[in-house]
Parts: C-alpha cells; sequence; structure tokens
C-alpha cells in the first residue's frame, strides 16, 4: 500500500498569501493513500526539508507530493530530500501551487480549490510511481568542431592540446576563416597571418586532430556524449595522399580569370586552385562549376602535367562516420551583400567596395601586394571615404542589430590607408563610435587624432558618379545636420554581418535553435554564453552573433573547457525518464506485435529490434526494444502504440491516467 | 452550475508548462477553472487519454506545446499535429464536440497568450455549459 | 477454373504451399473460405467476382503461425491488405503465395509479397461514387444529428469484437480493449465504453485502413462501420495527402511533413 505524504509550502506570501494552505493540507489528509499532511512556510528551506526527512521516517512514507512552486524550480531539490530520507527520488512529485495557482488567480475559495485539485492530482500520479535508478552512458571522448576559422582553430587546438581527439571539418578547401583575409588587426595593427598561420599548421600536424576540409556535416544524430556524425568530403578531383602541392597544376590550368573568392573577387583564380598561398593543406581542389573538362568534357591539362599524377576526375563525394562525444559550431558569419542600398552603388560602380574588400587591397598577400590601388583603374585613391553602419543599426533597411566590429576596423582602415598614402585625405561617416574595448577608444581617438582621419558624425544619402569622381552627399549631425559632399575616389561601405545564409539548415540538422537573425541561441544569455540548449552543443565566434577576434578566441577556448569538463568522465549520468517496451513471461514474452511503425516516429533512432529466440537459437518472435542510451524520454512512441507495449517511466500509461481521474472526481 | 466547469490542460513540459510558469512569473491572471497536467512532449499525449478526460468530468480539453519547429524533441509536437488532424476528423464523425478541445502552441516565452487561451476557451466552455451529453452515455445501458 | 487448379496442385506438390487459403462455395450464390493442404481437394476451390472475402485476416492468426508456406486467394483488398501487413513486418517468417484474377479473369501465380506489391503497383484508395453518395448524406447532419445517430447505433453495439477479428489491420496480440492497468476502455455494457471503442478503433486505423469492408460485413448487428473509416480515409486525404498502398513501414500517423496544414491550432 501506499503511504503518501503531502508537504504544502507556503512560499511566504506567494503561495501563503492566495491559498489556503492549512487548509489544503487538512484537505488532502482525507485523499486516499495520503498518511501525513502538512504546510510550512518554506518547504525548501533547510528547516523544511528537514520537516520532510523526518516526516518520511515517522510515517514510513513511500511517496511524497510537494505542493509548491514550479518542478522546474525545485523538483531536483525534492528528489535528492527524499532520497537522502531513503524514499527513491522518483518517488517525488510537486503540485504546481504557485506559478499555475497563487500567481495567476485571486485570492480566494476558488484558488484553494484549485489548489486542493492540483494537490490531488500528484497524489493519484505519485501512486503509480515506481522507483527509478538513474541511467549511465558512456562518454566518446572525440569532439566534432564545425567550422575552421580562428573560433574553430582554437576549440580545436585547446582541446586536442588536453589529450582528446578532435574533428575538425571545414566547408572550404582551407581552414583561416575571415582571419586569414584580414590584412592588420585592431587595436595594436599586427598582421593579421603572421599570428594565424602557425595555429593553422599546428592544427594539420597536431596528431590528435583529424582535419578534413572541404567538407560539410550531413547529418547528427545520437545525443549527448554519443553522437554519430555523418560527414560529407565533397570530391576535390585529387588524391591527396599523391598530391604534393608542387603548384604545377594552377599554373598551367587555361581557366585563369574566375574572381576568387579568398580576394573577395579583387583577384582573379584558375579552376584548379589553392585559395591563397598559406593555405592549409596547401593543396588544390578542382572547381567543378569553372573547371573546363567538368563543363565541356575537354581539357585535362592539369593531369597531363600532374608529375605525381594525383588528379582524380571521377573522385565521387564521400560521406565517413564519426562516432562523437560533443560538437562545437565555430561557422562564423558573412558579410551582408549591399544590394538593400542601391543608393550607395555598389556594383554599380567599381570603386565603392566592403570592408572585407578593403582588407585584401590593404593586404601584402593581396591582389595589390598591400599598396591602396582602385579597382578600377589601379590609381590611388586621393580621397576615400568610409562608411561605418552600411546596413547595420538600420530596421528599416538592413538588420536592426549592431555588427559590433564595423567602428574599430574602420578606423582601422582608415589608418592604414593613411600609414600607406602618406598625402591621402580620409573621412569616416558615422553614427556613433562603438569603441568598448581594451586598448578601443585610444586607438579610435589615433586614428582621428594621431592621423588626422576626418570623422563625420551622419549617414550618407546616395553616392554617385561625376567627373570621374565618386560623389557622396551626406549631412553632418554635429553641426545642425548641414549638407555634407565629398569628392572621393574610392568609398569603403563597413557592411553588415550576418549569419550564414544556411545557417538555419545547420540548425535544424544539429537541432539547436537559432534566432531571427539566424544566429545560433546560447543556452542563456549570461550564465551559458557557450552552451546551446542542445545538451553537448557548444558554440564559439560570430557564429552566435558578431564578434572581434579577442572575443572569439576567448568563447572557443570557453567551448573547449566546457567540453575538457565533460570528457573528464567516463559515464554522464541521465534521466530514467525513457520508454520501455514491456516483457512478459513465455509463451507471450511481450504483448509488442512487432509492426515498427514506432521505429519512424522515433526522433532519435532509439528503438531497435530484439529477436526472442529458444533454447535451439531460432527465433520465436521479433519485437521492439528502446536502446535506453539513446532514448531521450519524449513518449511519442508511447502514444503511437496501439497495444500500449511500450511505456515511458515517468510519465507512464497509469501515471497519466490517474492523474486526470484523481483531478477529475473530486466528489 | 453554469461556473462549475473543468477543463484540464494537456502541456508539454518545455514550452506550454515553462510558457504557464512565465504566466506565473509575470502574474498574469487567468481562469482557475483550468488545471495543467505535464507531459514531456505533446508527441506522449493520448488521444485515449483526452476521451478519459471527458468521461471523467472534463467540460474542455486544451491540448498546446511548442510551435512547430520548436520541439525540444525536434519532432514530437509534428507527430502530435497529424494526431489531432485525424483525431479531430474522427471526432466530428462520431459528433463529439470539438469545441471543447482547444489545441494551440504556446511557447516558454509565451506567458500572455497562455493566459489569453485560457481565457478564451474558458469563456466558450462556460458558453457550452458542462458536457454532461457525453458523461451521460456512461448511465445509458447497451446490451 | 483449370488453370486455377493446375497453379494451387503445383504449389500444394512442389511444397511452396502447405497451406492454401482460397474460396470455395457456400450457401446459394455465396463463397465462403477454404483451407486446403491435400491435393485432392483442389476441386473445392472457386474464385469468381463472388468471392469477398478478405483472407489476408488469417495470416495473423495465431492458428497459421507455424505454417510457413501459404499461397492465398487475394481480391485486390486483400492484396492492399497483404502489401500493408508486409510493411508492418508480420510476415517476417513467412514463404506467401498469392493467387490473384487478372483482368481476363484467368488466375495468375504470385509469389512473394515484394512481387504482389510490385503488382498492386502505387494504388491509392479512393472511394467509389456510391461510397461517395453515402458519406455525403452522412455529412449533411448536423454535429447533434450525428451524435444521435451514433448513440442509437452503438446502442445496439455488443462489444463482440467481430469487426476486430474480422479486420485483416488488427492483428495485436493483445488489444487495448484488453489492457486493465490503466483501463482504457470502461468495461460496464454503456454506451461510453462503446464510443470508447469504436472511436479508438477509428484512430487505429487511421492509414492503415484498406476499405475492404470486413468489418462492417462481420458485424452482426448491422452497424455501418464503414462511414466510420471511409470518412477518415476521406479527410485524411484531403487534408494530408491520398493514402497510397505500399510496403513502406512509414504511414499517416507515424510521419509528418513539416508544413502539415491544420485550421485550428492556435
Amino acid at each position: 500500500m501506499a503511504r503518501i505524504g503531502v508537504f504544502i509550502c507556503h512560499c511566504g506570501e506567494n503561495i501563503g498569501g492566495t491559498v489556503d494552505c492549512n487548509k489544503v493540507a487538512k484537505s488532502a489528509e482525507s485523499f486516499d493513500g495520503v498518511v501525513f499532511s502538512t504546510d510550512y512556510k518554506y518547504m525548501c528551506s533547510d528547516p523544511g526539508q528537514t520537516l520532510i526527512k523526518q516526516a518520511i521516517a515517522e510515517h514510513k512514507l513511500t511517496g511524497v507530493v510537494v505542493g509548491a512552486c514550479s518542478p522546474r524550480m525545485h523538483e531536483p531539490t525534492f528528489r535528492k530530500t527524499c532520497s537522502e530520507a531513503g524514499v527513491n527520488g522518483y518517488m517525488c512529485e510537486m503540485a504546481n501551487l504557485r506559478e499555475h495557482c497563487s500567481w495567476v488567480h485571486e485570492k480566494g475559495e476558488a484558488t484553494t480549490n484549485k489548489a486542493t485539485d492540483l494537490v490531488r492530482m500528484l497524489v493519484g500520479k505519485v501512486k503509480n510511481n515506481k522507483p527509478l535508478s538513474p541511467i549511465k552512458v558512456p562518454v566518446s571522448k572525440t569532439a566534432l568542431v564545425i567550422g575552421g576559422g580562428i573560433a574553430g582553430i582554437q576549440t580545436s587546438l585547446d582541446i586536442a592540446n588536453a589529450g582528446h581527439k578532435v574533428v575538425l571539418i571545414e566547408k572550404q578547401p582551407s581552414i583561416g576563416g575571415h582571419m586569414s583575409q584580414l590584412s592588420e588587426t585592431f587595436p595594436t595593427l599586427d598582421c593579421s597571418q603572421c599570428i594565424l598561420t602557425p595555429r593553422m599548421v599546428e592544427v594539420a600536424q597536431h596528431p590528435n586532430i583529424e582535419l578534413i576540409t572541404y567538407a560539410e556535416l550531413e547529418s547528427l544524430d545520437g545525443f549527448i556524449g554519443n553522437f554519430k556524425a555523418r560527414i560529407r568530403k565533397k570530391a576535390k578531383s585529387i588524391d591527396e595522399k599523391l598530391c604534393t602541392g608542387c603548384g604545377m597544376c594552377t599554373t598551367k590550368c587555361p581557366t585563369k580569370k574566375i574572381p576568387g573568392e579568398f580576394n573577395e573577387k579583387l583577384g582573379n583564380r584558375t579552376a584548379i586552385y589553392v585559395p591563397f598561398p598559406q593555405a592549409v593543406p596547401n593543396k588544390p581542389v578542382i572547381d567543378k562549376n569553372n573547371c573546363t573538362y567538368y563543363q565541356k568534357g575537354k581539357c585535362r591539362i592539369c593531369e597531363k602535367f600532374c608529375p605525381t599524377q594525383a588528379i582524380r576526375f571521377d573522385q565521387p563525394d564521400e560521406i565517413v562516420e564519426r562516432s562523437i562525444g560533443a560538437v562545437v559550431v565555430a561557422t562564423g558569419f558573412e558579410v551582408k551583400g549591399t544590394d538593400f542600398f542601391p543608393e550607395y552603388g555598389y556594383g554599380k560602380y567599381a570603386d565603392v567596395i566592403t570592408g572585407l574588400q578593403f582588407e585584401r587591397l590593404a593586404s601584402a598577400s593581396g591582389p595589390t601586394l598591400g599598396e591602396i590601388r582602385r579597382p578600377s583603374d589601379g590609381k590611388i585613391p586621393e580621397k576615400i571615404v568610409f562608411l561605418a553602419c552600411a546596413g547595420s543599426r538600420d530596421p528599416a533597411k538592413g538588420i536592426k542589430y549592431c555588427s559590433k566590429i564595423c567602428c574599430m576596423y574602420t578606423a582601422k582602415h582608415a589608418m592604414l590607408y593613411k600609414h600607406k598614402v602618406h598625402h591621402g585625405d580620409a573621412y569616416v561617416f558615422y553614427m556613433d563610435i562603438r569603441a568598448a574595448g581594451k586598448m578601443y577608444d585610444e586607438f579610435t581617438r589615433r586614428a582621428i587624432e594621431e592621423d588626422e582621419v576626418k570623422y563625420i558624425r551622419g549617414r550618407v544619402s546616395r553616392i554617385y558618379e561625376k567627373n570621374g569622381k565618386l560623389i557622396v552627399k551626406g549631412a553632418d549631425t554635429l553641426l545642425g545636420a548641414m549638407p555634407v559632399e565629398v569628392e572621393a575616389d574610392m568609398v569603403v561601405l563597413a557592411t553588415a554581418s550576418v549569419a550564414h545564409n544556411d545557417a538555419a539548415d545547420l540548425a535544424q540538422k544539429l537541432h539547436v535553435s537559432y534566432d531571427e537573425n539566424n544566429f545560433f541561441v546560447e543556452a542563456h544569455p549570461k550564465l551559458k554564453p557557450v552552451e546551446t540548449n542542445t545538451a553537448g552543443i557548444f558554440l564559439a565566434g560570430a557564429c552566435q552573433s558578431p564578434r572581434d577576434i579577442p572575443e572569439t578566441v576567448a568563447m572557443a577556448s570557453g567551448a573547449a573547457s566546457k567540453i575538457l569538463g565533460l570528457f573528464s568522465q567516463n559515464e554522464l549520468t541521465r534521466e530514467p525518464v525513457v520508454a520501455v517496451v514491456n516483457r512478459a513471461a513465455p509463451p507471450l514474452f511481450s504483448t509488442c506485435a512487432g509492426c515498427f511503425m514506432c521505429q519512424s516516429v522515433c526522433p532519435y533512432q532509439a528503438i531497435e529490434k530484439e529477436e526472442i529466440k529458444n533454447r535451439a537459437g531460432e527465433t520465436i518472435k521479433t519485437v521492439a526494444k528502446v536502446n535506453p542510451g539513446l532514448c531521450q524520454g519524449c513518449g511519442t512512441c508511447v502514444a503511437f502504440c496501439r497495444s500500449k507495449s511500450i511505456d515511458i517511466q515517468g510519465f507512464s500509461n497509469e501515471q497519466m491516467v490517474e492523474e486526470v481521474f484523481a483531478l477529475l472526481n473530486n466528489d | 452550475m453554469e461556473n462549475n466547469i473543468k477543463v484540464v490542460a494537456f502541456v508539454c513540459n518545455w514550452c506550454t508548462y515553462a510558457g504557464a510558469d512565465l504566466t506565473g512569473t509575470s502574474r498574469i491572471k487567468y481562469s482557475s477553472d483550468v488545471k495543467i497536467v505535464r507531459f514531456p512532449c505533446t508527441g506522449r499525449i493520448d488521444f485515449m487519454l483526452l476521451m478519459k478526460a471527458f468521461a471523467e468530468g472534463a467540460d474542455g480539453i486544451i491540448v498546446s506545446g511548442c510551435h512547430p519547429n520548436d520541439c525540444h524533441y525536434t519532432s514530437g509536437n509534428f507527430h502530435a499535429r497529424r494526431r489531432w488532424i485525424v483525431f479531430k476528423s474522427v471526432l466530428e464523425t462520431f459528433g463529439i464536440d470539438t469545441r471543447r478541445i482547444q489545441f494551440s502552441w504556446v511557447s516558454a516565452a509565451e506567458g500572455a497568450k497562455w493566459a489569453e487561451i485560457v481565457n478564451t476557451t474558458v469563456e466558450r466552455i462556460k458558453e457550452l455549459g458542462p458536457y454532461t451529453e457525453y458523461r451521460e452515455l456512461a448511465g445509458v445501458e447497451a446490451p | 477454373m483449370k488453370r486455377l487448379h493446375q497453379i494451387v496442385s503445383e504449389l500444394l506438390a512442389s511444397g511452396k504451399a502447405k497451406l492454401v487459403i482460397g474460396y470455395e462455395k457456400g450457401t446459394g450464390e455465396k463463397r465462403r473460405p477454404a483451407f486446403i493442404s491435400d491435393a485432392n481437394e483442389v476441386e473445392r476451390l472457386v474464385f469468381d467476382s463472388q468471392c469477398s472475402h478478405n483472407l489476408s485476416v488469417y495470416l495473423t492468426k495465431p492458428e497459421y503461425k507455424h505454417v510457413t508456406e501459404i499461397a492465398v486467394f487475394a481480391t485486390p483488398q486483400t492484396m492492399r491488405a497483404v502489401v500493408r501487413l508486409a510493411g508492418e513486418n508480420q510476415f517476417q517468417d513467412k514463404k506467401l503465395s498469392f493467387i490473384v484474377m487478372d483482368q481476363d479473369q484467368n488466375a495468375l501465380l504470385i509469389e512473394g509479397a515484394e512481387v504482389l506489391a510490385n503488382h498492386l503497383g502505387k494504388e491509392k484508395i479512393a472511394l467509389s461514387s456510391a461510397q461517395e453518395e453515402l458519406l455525403a448524406k452522412f455529412e449533411a447532419m448536423s454535429r447533434e444529428e450525428r451524435f444521435a445517430y451514433w448513440k442509437e447505433q452503438l446502442s445496439n453495439c455488443v462489444k463482440c469484437y467481430a469487426c476486430r477479428a474480422a479486420c485483416p489491420m488488427c492483428y495485436c496480440t493483445r488489444c487495448t480493449v484488453e489492457v486493465n492497468q490503466p483501463q482504457w476502455i470502461s468495461v460496464p455494457s454503456s454506451l461510453q465504453g462503446n464510443f470508447e471503442y469504436h472511436i479508438m478503433r477509428a484512430m487505429h486505423m487511421a492509414g492503415r485502413c484498406v476499405d475492404c469492408g470486413s468489418c462492417e460485413a462481420a458485424c452482426p448487428l448491422g452497424l455501418p462501420l464503414n462511414i466510420i473509416t471511409r470518412r477518415m480515409i476521406k479527410d485524411i486525404e484531403a487534408s494530408l495527402g491520398p493514402d497510397i498502398v505500399s510496403m513502406d513501414t512509414k504511414s499517416v500517423l507515424n510521419t509528418f511533413q513539416p508544413n502539415d496544414k491544420e485550421n485550428f491550432i492556435r
């Protein structure tokens, strides 16, 4: 016989002010199965918990109902209290008398009656609860890092250096990400590639890191500690084992005029190409969309010249599978196009470029070898205008958030320009200067004061061409919105940082949330910035929101440390709220009819086939079996099963029916 | 009599239950005629439980969970949605009053929506009155 | 008929079938199921347009569990049921052959459920115009009229479960009706239990019913059970797309489309 104890919490005035707790406790005494009932000011306090423990001992309770706040708040607390007093934690349930009762109803008899109903409902459930023990599952100590920019590189190195395996996948032919495209970095003006490329090489050579470039995640199944990642290795059309990276193929390739992605289309590349000289791995891939052989069936010049016969035109995409314990999403960002600002003439005027294009112009490895020359005629611009906020903080035409990095890189661009073109004039149109960060404000001040960059607070309404000059029309709001017109040779737009266009697809593959701007959502904006709501999946860098390099690196190391914490355990403990297929004595064995229609209902592939064999080893019956390691306890199979052969622990059919029955039968 | 109605809400733990918690923390008031039963997921909510609720005295039922694409278990609510599409059709065949069942998606952030769903549902059920029509079937002997 | 008898004789002689489930003459023009395992009895078998019984129902019965090689006479409805049952993994340990009638009423032998599925093609379950007409009458009723209608009809139901026994898709070892922890279907002989039973049966048929009419034909009290399933078939097609018979384990209620349309969820 069940011996249930009922404990009603006043939560100070929170419940007690609206609900007559004493009356609820008194009424509960008459509920079937209840042998003890009381109320107390703060049940979650130490004395409150002691009260429960004493009652358990004194009245030999087998189950407990705590009428208090939401179980989402204190269920773990009271389950722990019970187990400390010798009652299985899963024999304890909470009636939500605060969030679902006292806080949403007025003081009065009806509210007290509802509280009584809720307690009776949970008493009905607890009578059918069964003691459960937590499930232990092994952890596979390999991390999957998606994205090989600075975030992915940092996370991978941190995890690998701690002695765990990492699988790092990168969509592009080389790792390095946006950081490898940058010329110099704020606020120190140190060369981006100089600090990044050693890390890239370290990744490639690290014994604990498996680097898979030109690859994308196909699917991710399983759960924390036990993911199965399927990775699509796109065909590079190269046998990487044979290729020595000599570069003969790229020099001989006749298709030379493809606008290069790495140089933001300011320079050209060939169809078989290495994205940039310091690429890791430094081996080419064939761009099938531009290769003459793939498009027209003739050429194969690279194959002819390759000294190691490494070209493989018939190479297929390959799917590889890896067992993964945790995932870091470090897919970064992309720069928003400027087509939503036709008045700025991007695409129409060759000398209106984006900030990322300016980085390439300023970079020593760029198309102009670091000289600031405008794309149209290669002349050095005498007058240059930078537009901060080209799309950011503009809910009407662009995006409503601040892209965060533009103020700083615009100041940097203006400085780099002044350092290279000493006699030139640099103008910056800005909304606000947001330079919060160590040495950041000092940096922008230096641009204004030392390098004499002319900062104009105001927005630009239009850019048009006149007599070979770009006329930038704007207003200076610090001078009473006085119209300003600058005759520029070149204009740089600080376009917004946005999420990748396929971010939502990836989020759905990973089962993580994404916000209205398609940035991945952290589990808590303050306290869990690198976690997602899906256990075992973490975030690093600009895929979560626009971030600069120091923040990205900090976040990447944060994600790595979370994973190292996870990998420090050999087993994970999981809630035993899982589905179970019933078993019965022979000759029935189970009421499962073996239709296996539940398999396609299960989001976790947790339902397997089990063959029941006789002594001779012949299969007598094939029935469903739930893998408790994979089951996440949604219970969709339970509601689907026609013969009621699957049930879920903690929310079983008997528990739920009894709950409804107890709730509705108050007379 | 008219005021004495019972509405049972079957909700998922991750969205609507949390949403109803938020209604509480926001101190938004709603009718106390509704009592919430917590399930892990809308996918868990067996249609037979709804039948049991009507049989045991519910005058109205709310079924609520995560918005499509937001399911904590990725697809429980999609399966539930199909189940309700078919179930509603079957109930209509039998002349069961489907105005007494309110299906909804209420996220963990939609505390105000939860209060609104509850209040409009309770209002409607009060207009319809107690569902004695169905409960009385228990007293009609069939051979 | 000669060809039919020849096929059956060969099946029994070769051992490809240890049991043949077919039809024989019954009272008057009626046909009834015949179970034959002796080649000498082959002459009893008939297969013509009068044969309507869905014989696939026997394939999952415990009585024939231990017979592996079975040949079945298959009408179009039987074929649908066989294909669906195969999709639901019910013939894992069976070697089945089927005798079907081609367009010219010649007997044709088909070996294996997969081949039968190909023979059937991508058949969509659709209602005949006569069935549609009958449904239209029902649809015209108000909710209150429907409730009254079923109250009257189901007050005759004795829960004999003949509908369940005749249905090829009702093969569970233990039906929910028999579950008493918890008691899903109320036990006392009242209208409520009858409503619960028939609503549950309808839900369990969703996307699985092959519209063979066996349930209604089997009902000793003549309840219009086909209205329930046919109205559901029609509604499912309207809201979720055509109900295609296939060997896929996936069905209407265990699959979904992210953009499934409804107009009642707020």
